[in-house]
């Protein structure tokens, strides 16, 4: 045995040290910070994931940044998250029955490319190709499902043969009937394809915004309103005009404006620094087939440059959510009527400095901060988008963050639904 | 199984003065790393205290390790290029020496796979080995940097944060289990085939040459090309989600393994001969 010795401590030692560390490793060293629905339901955070980072600060040194996740289950830091777990929900599982989730394999995550009923869901995708020097076909792929039979039909629709149009957007796809309606933006003009399930292409409808020359010092951007539910069927696509007009500040992005992703476009301020003076809103009604004018909001004082403004449409309002470190607005217009209400809330109301806005699902999601070196408050606040009124409230665990000389301070800087 | 263990001993006894070599080596150039800044900077601390206007800021342990980066993984990296080297010399050892030890190996009254699990055991002990010492030293590092440094300006540092200085105690020593056993198991990998491809190449002298630099050719091809296929998210073009194409990429990986492990035994077992 002792002849052995040398093997013997060395096989021990590396498996004390590797197990020991391993022991160590799952025991997770860094905080557990938990996102508590304090007021309203308590499934108003159910998917909600909050981007965040935890800096670690060793006395006036700061050391440490770990990018973190915060649910309503706890932290998962960047380095434990799994390779081998199912980790990006497609947003309408949810909806579909577990059978029908193969659908949704391979496809694209953006709601607007999809289409869902009680009856089908349809999925379209555009195919740009080269047909000449400059010109392009424009084919729309379609894959549809029936929900009660499970049986699948793919159509693909030569769309445009020869249009010089570079990159066609797919907005929206529905279904009225035995008819499918694509509604497509080609560089700002948009165009409904009406295609049969066959993928029979039936009829194209210009859609054309009954806008006059824009007034000196003036000049306009369009722009299609997110929708709270853009897989869902609905009766009308909005159009947002917006009109910038006055000089101020100059401006702080390269780029005139930018949308983020289907369920909130931001507007900021344009190139040269002028400011959203008004918002026209239009809306093309499938079933008539046509435009029709919804209303105008007129810009306030709150519409001045440098606020991030963002958009969503529900079935019975558009609003205009916009906000600053000190004030949250939300401007709508109801569809039906025209008529335009607007609330506001000041950052002492929704509990610290207002950190970022996000909307989703008809609701608003803003996030508030308040606290000093020793504790960091977060204050989720949850509004109703049609209604305005606050429906729910949360807030971050734990909220000490320092100890002795080393502090620990999570900053959050997104919120995400899977 | 007591066969295999002694030949275990015997591969381990005849590196041990390399790996002692290393140990001393890491040690002696990280504590000794950590001894002089530490009194670095307590000599200038001492002298900042005897001004009144300067306020000398608290430390830890971190900063040494963030600042010097490359004097701490130096050792680091030595130790794994030797033991990279290793792979190749732990057989070739047996063919170019004073005596040809291969002709006796080979000749044990045992079945031959016990020489192949022996190498490959004493190089996971010498790795493991290596690790541990690696952990136990950067205690070492804070506990004797704690002991230089004025109690009143001294921050204690966790160890998650000391690995996390640096980018090689990072991928060494990772926290999560899984990746833990991730890295460590395509390292595994790595040295399987390699394994293989020199008993490929000692088995069928010349053109052995060939077949293990084919061999060891395709499997890089189709290890690397499994790590760049997970990069450039290749599983969309698959219509495979994300954790799929991990559960597949792993399957790969697993199936090189137990392939080179099945050829090195066959290897041995018939082409390389006394």
């Amino acid at each position: 045995m002792k002849r052995y010795l040398l093997s013997i401590l060395l096989a021990a030692a590396a498996l004390v040290g590797i197990g020991s560390y391993c022991v160590y490793g799952a025991m997770n060293p860094y905080p557990d910070f938990r996102m508590v629905v304090r007021e309203g339901d308590e499934n108003l955070l159910d998917g909600a994931i909050f981007g965040g980072t935890l800096v670690r600060e060793y006395g006036s040194w700061k050391y440490g940044r770990y990018y973190a996740e915060v649910t309503t289950e706890g932290t998962e830091y960047e380095f434990e998250r799994s390779l081998f777990k199912k980790r990006n929900r497609h947003p309408l599982e949810a909806e579909l029955a577990p059978d029908a989730h193969a659908f949704l394999r391979g496809k694209r995550h953006h709601a607007v490319n999809f289409y869902l009923d009680d009856r089908m869901i349809v999925y379209g995708e555009l195919d740009t190709r080269q047909a000449g020097e400059l010109e392009r076909e424009v084919t729309a792929m379609l894959e549809m499902m029936d929900l009660a039979t499970g049986k699948r039909t793919d159509i693909r629709t030569v769309l445009e043969a020869g249009t010089r149009e570079r990159s066609p957007y797919l907005a929206d796809v529905q279904r009225f009937g035995d008819e499918l309606h694509l509604f497509i933006e080609m560089e700002n003009q948009y165009r409904v394809y009406v295609l049969t399930f066959e993928g029979r292409l039936v009829r194209k409808v210009d859609v054309q915004l009954p806008l006059g020359p824009e007034e000196e010092g003036t000049h306009r951007r369009v722009w299609l309103a997110s929708n709270h539910r853009p897989h869902a069927a609905k009766g009308v696509v909005g159009i947002q005009v917006m009109t910038y007009g006055r000089k101020t500040a100059q401006p702080t992005s390269p780029m005139p404006a930018d949308i983020y992703g289907d369920e909130a476009a931001n507007f900021v301020i344009d190139t040269n620094g002028d400011a959203l003076s008004r918002v026209d809103l239009y809306v093309y009604d499938y079933a008539e087939e046509r435009i029709r004018p919804v209303g105008t909001l007129h810009a306030e004082d709150a519409l001045e440059a440098g606020r991030s403004i963002s958009n969503q449409m529900t079935d019975t309002h558009h609003h205009l959510v916009w906000h600053d470190s000190n004030q949250l607005r939300i401007k709508q217009i109801s569809l039906s009527d025209g008529s335009v209400r607007t609330s506001g809330w000041t950052a002492d109301q929704l509990g610290g400095s207002i950190g970022y806005v996000t909307l989703h699902d008809g609701k608003v999601y803003v996030l508030a901060v308040d606290g000093n070196g020793y504790e960091k408050h977060f204050a989720v606040n949850i509004f109703d988008l049609d209604s305005s009124a606050m429906v729910g409230k949360a807030g971050i665990e734990p909220t000490i963050v320092t100890v002795g000389d080393v502090s620990e301070t999570l900053y959050l800087h997104g919120l995400v639904f899977r | 199984m007591k066969a295999l263990l002694k030949l275990i001993h015997f591969e381990i006894h005849r590196f041990r003065y390399i790996l002692f070599g290393l140990m001393g080596l890491t040690a002696l150039v990280q504590i000794g790393a950590t001894v002089l800044i530490a009194i670095g900077d307590r000599m200038e601390r001492l002298a900042e205290y005897a001004n009144p206007e300067v306020v000398p800021g608290p430390v830890s342990v971190l900063e040494p390790l963030a600042n010097n980066r490359g004097l701490y993984g130096f050792p680091v990296l030595i130790c794994i290029v030797t033991l990279l080297l290793y792979v190749f010399l732990i057989w070739y050892r047996e063919w170019f020496g004073k005596s040809t030890l291969i002709y006796r190996l080979l000749m044990l009254p045992m079945p031959r796979r016990n020489v192949y699990l022996a190498k490959l055991a004493a190089l996971l002990v010498f790795i493991g080995s290596l690790l541990a010492l690696q952990l136990v030293l950067l205690l070492v590092i804070r506990a004797v940097f704690n002991a230089i440094v004025p109690d009143e300006y001294l921050v204690a540092a966790s160890l998650a944060d000391m690995i996390n200085t640096n980018e090689v105690f990072q991928i060494l020593l990772p926290l999560s289990l899984e990746f833990f056993v991730l890295f460590y198991g395509m390292g595994i990998t790595c040295v399987l085939v390699l394994f293989t491809a020199v008993l490929l190449e000692r088995g069928r002298r010349p053109r052995g040459t060939f077949l293990a630099a084919a061999y060891a050719a395709g499997m890089t091809v189709l290890l690397v090309g499994t790590i760049v296929a997970r990069a450039a998210s290749l599983h969309e073009w698959l219509h495979l989600y994300a954790y799929e194409f991990t559960w597949i990429l792993a399957g790969i990986w697993v199936i090189a393994a137990a392939f080179a492990v099945w050829l090195g035994f066959r290897a041995l077992n018939r082409t390389v001969s006394v």
